[in-house]
């Protein structure tokens, strides 16, 4: 395939972590390559290394060695590493993130919540209306209220409108419905399958939710840091 | 509906979130504010208030007898001796220069009082020419009575402490130790916060004559023609024999320049609250910072440059600055009667007048000076923020 | 011009505690409370003014007793009265309290010694500004007041100077027939005196027309 048709590839991905005077092998080799469109779940048991994976291929972290491509730019390979902003620039442009703990401003309201990025950064293509997103998510009644005041679905929801706001081309979802009971995760899985088919994102998830990575095209399972 | 929503906001809305904290440091910088703003309003006070002291004198150039003029306070020590004099034909010579506008003579005499504290004390009494004197000091005004109009009448006019230690009132007698010479009250004067208020006024000719000292005065004061060059006058007068030449101009210097070392510990002081002020500020946005670790790395993962990050949390330090330097003004308006009655309590000498002037240059000067602790207070915590890495403070359960 | 500095300095510091209203103290309270009282061990001083005792209706009471208003711009009721209470261990044996009074030609002092029912012990000028003040001030002068109280003073009538012929106050002389105004000026320092010791220490005991008793609490005073 061109390698345009890629969304990411990754070769040979190593991570150690120091611990003290230990060194912990959290990722041993692992290569995989995603194309755009797709929707990739991540699964595994406990210690795995799934969440330290999707860290890589989103750009929040290094690799200790190997390289990763993001569409048409390498980000890191044997020959360089990308510092904090270089790193910066590139997750603000590709990707969106959703994690397991919400993580919105207690203090800003769901529509300022989901307006922050903009504060810092606005993609030249970011044109559309953010109601738009608000009303597809269903809390578009909600916009004035704050994280205090509503459900836990809810507030998932702002999330995932927040990082949707910037047109990402990758939506990186790390454990989304980890605090959400089964009616709230099934909802989840039904908007991240959505967003996928209907507006082409790239979806890499890690859950260990049986469930909700049958939503995905494809699963990758990872033991030790290695898939297997 | 609003589609943007800026780091200032932000900034703002984060302060909100641990409300009594932010208002304790708002109240901190606030008081440190208000001491600075006091001290320089104080500093600013109490020069005008000298000035307008100094210019309640009357006259600008006071011209005495060489070696050493006026001297009560040798004469409190030494009881009446060493007094030097001129001769009366000196206001002749100084009335030749174009520039002086008029002049008052003035002797001043002692005696030994032994009825006066324990063992006995010096009364004084001041001589003064009721056509001239009077004139250059409007704005004595009396309680009772007036000035005297023959200038050798047995007539005296006394300051209102000078009257009240010896309860006397218009009408009362007054008596001179050793010469047993009675001198009528004519007049008594009201309070007017300068050493007037402990004289006892005698009419110039009357003093010479009682005291036999016909044809001397042991001072001249000079009011200066408004046009004149005063430095000029003062180095003629310099060429008259046997004569000092006293300015007022030099005097509020001499004392301005006692009283800066005053200054430098006070400013010492200031700069302590500020100190304090500012460590009360690097902990609350430290604190802060420390608390939303976790929100920081979210936000560099939306895209935030370590810049927009230094931006959000040095808005904040900003914020609470000002706000605290606008409450820290306000006391010191409001507080200004109440500092200044503490501060005439403390002092020995403290002239007449307002002493703590705040206005609005210098309310702007202590809202800069709080801005500019804040800017600086606020790198540090700044600066810690923007080197969060997302990862340190993104943690995912169970992996 | 140093030194026309230190005059100006000197003379300011100097004035500065006159700025408030001016009342009488003792000299030096340590000697002069040996002195009248040889006894003692320690004394305590308590400030009062009729301003804050009572105002106005308490300065009329006053002036009703002495038989004379206050006059003048020095006698007001916000001048505060200095009161000695002397002790000899804990035991109260007596007072000490002085009071201005306009002189001929300036301001008498008069300070009197009293014991704990309010009768004089001690009689003396502390100031007297007159050409024969060493016969006022002489001993023979002071002892003519020993003994007498409140009660007798009530034979002399201050406006008229006059004494009820045969009381205890026609018996005092004047050593000085050219000080006469002094002399006068002694006996009604002296009422007053005694009525606002009565007053302020004594609770109106020996008067049954000031009627007052403003007594220090024991807990109160200075």
């Amino acid at each position: 395939m061109a390698a345009n048709d890629y969304a990411l590839e990754a070769q040979h991905l190593k991570k150690i972590y120091r611990r003290g005077s230990e060194e912990i092998l959290a990722i041993d080799d692992v290569s995989l390559s995603v194309r755009k469109g797709e929707f990739v779940a991540f699964v595994g048991p406990s210690g795995s290394g799934k969440t330290t994976l999707i860290n890589l291929l989103g750009c929040l972290d290094n690799a200790t060695t190997g390289s990763l491509r993001i569409g048409a730019r390498t980000v890191f390979s044997a020959e360089r590493c990308l510092s904090e902003s270089e790193l910066t620039r590139i997750r603000r442009q590709v990707f969106g993130y959703i994690f397991q703990k919400f993580y919105l401003v207690p203090t800003l309201t769901v529509l300022e919540n989901v307006l922050l990025p903009f504060a810092f950064f606005r993609k030249p293509e970011a044109t559309g209306d953010p109601m738009e997103i608000l009303k597809f998510l269903g809390i578009d009644n909600r916009i004035h209220h704050r994280p205090a005041e509503i459900s836990g679905g809810e507030m998932q929801r702002v999330a995932i409108a927040r990082a949707l706001v910037n047109k990402p081309e990758i939506l990186l979802a790390d454990e989304p419905t980890g605090n959400l009971d089964t009616k709230r995760s099934e909802e989840i899985g039904a908007i991240l399958k959505s967003l996928n088919e209907k507006e082409g994102l790239t979806v890499l998830l890690v859950t260990h939710n049986p469930g909700l990575a049958k939503v995905a095209h494809r699963t990758v399972t990872l033991r030790d840091g290695k898939i297997v | 509906m609003k589609e943007k929503i800026s780091i200032s906001q932000v900034a703002y809305k984060n302060l909100l979130r641990k409300k009594t904290r932010s208002a304790l440091t708002i109240l901190g910088i606030g008081l440190s504010a208000w001491v600075l703003a006091s001290l320089l309003g104080f500093n600013r006070g109490y020069e005008s208030a000298l000035s307008k002291d100094i210019d309640n004198m009357g006259f600008q150039v006071l011209v005495t007898a060489k070696g050493c003029p006026y001297e009560a306070a040798t004469l409190m020590l030494k009881g009446g001796t060493g007094l030097r004099y001129m001769n009366e034909s000196v206001i002749a010579d100084i009335l030749k220069h174009k520039e002086v506008e008029k002049v008052t003579p003035m002797l001043m005499q002692a005696v030994f009082d032994p009825n006066k504290g324990e063992s006995g004390g010096i009364s004084a009494y001041l001589g003064v020419d009721p056509a001239t004197y009077p004139e250059m000091k409007t704005f004595l005004k009396f309680k009772q009575g007036g000035w005297f109009k023959d200038a050798s009448a047995h007539e005296a006019v006394l300051g209102y402490e000078a009257a009240e230690l010896e309860q006397r009132e218009v009408g009362d007698k007054i008596l001179v130790p050793e010469k047993n010479i009675e001198y009528t009250v004519v007049g008594i004067m009201t309070r007017s916060g300068t050493q007037d208020d402990g004289t006892i006024f005698v009419p110039i000719g009357t003093l010479q004559k009682d005291f036999g000292q016909e044809g001397k005065v042991t001072a001249v004061g000079i009011k200066v023609d408004k046009k004149a060059n005063m430095t000029e006058l003062e180095n003629k007068l310099y060429d008259l024999p046997d004569v000092q030449v006293v300015s007022m101009a030099q005097v509020k210097n001499t004392i301005m320049s006692l009283v800066s070392t005053a200054k430098v510990m006070v400013f010492s002081i200031a700069l302590i609250a500020i100190l304090i002020a500012m460590i009360g500020v690097i902990n609350t946005i430290l604190m802060s910072v420390f608390e939303r670790f976790q929100e920081i790395g979210i936000i560099k993962s939306m895209g935030a440059m370590p810049k927009d990050v230094f931006q959000m949390i040095w808005t904040e330090t900003v914020i609470l600055c000002l706000l605290g330097g606008v409450l820290g003004i306000g006391l010191s308006f409001g507080l200004a009667k109440i500092t200044d009655l503490l501060i005439r309590r403390l002092l020995p000498y403290t002239p007449t007048g307002s002493l703590i002037v705040v206005n609005t240059q210098l309310s702007l000067l202590t809202l800069a000076a709080v801005l500019v602790i804040g800017l600086v207070s606020g790198i540090y915590p700044a600066w810690r923020a923007s080197r969060v890495r997302p990862l340190e403070s993104i943690r995912s359960e169970g992996d | 011009m140093k030194r026309y500095l230190a005059w100006l300095i000197s003379l300011a510091l100097a004035l500065s505690p006159l700025f408030a209203a001016v009342g009488c103290e003792l000299n030096d309270p340590d000697r002069d409370v040996k002195r009248l009282f040889p006894d003692s061990t320690g004394y305590k001083t308590m400030y009062v003014s009729i301003a804050e005792k009572g105002g106005e209706a308490l300065q009329r009471k006053i002036e009703a007793r002495l038989g004379d208003p206050f006059k003048g711009l020095f006698e007001t009721a916000d001048v505060p009265y200095t009161m000695y209470q002397i002790y000899k261990g804990s035991e109260l044996i007596g007072y000490i309290h002085g009071v201005n009074q306009k002189g001929q030609y300036g301001g008498v002092q008069v300070v009197l010694a009293l014991d704990r029912e309010g009768r004089i012990l001690a009689f003396y000028f502390q100031k007297l500004t007159n050409q024969f003040a060493k016969l006022l001030r002489a001993p023979e002068f002071g002892k003519q007041f020993l003994g007498l109280s409140l009660k007798d003073f009530d034979d002399y009538d201050v406006s008229s100077q006059k004494a009820r012929p045969g009381s205890k106050l026609a018996a005092i002389q004047n050593p000085a027939p050219g000080a006469e105004t002094d002399f006068r000026a002694a006996l009604r320092a002296a009422k007053k005196n005694l009525i606002l010791c009565d007053i302020f220490l004594l609770g109106g005991a020996s008067s049954n027309r000031s009627g007052i008793d403003l007594r220090p609490d024991p807990k109160e005073s200075s």
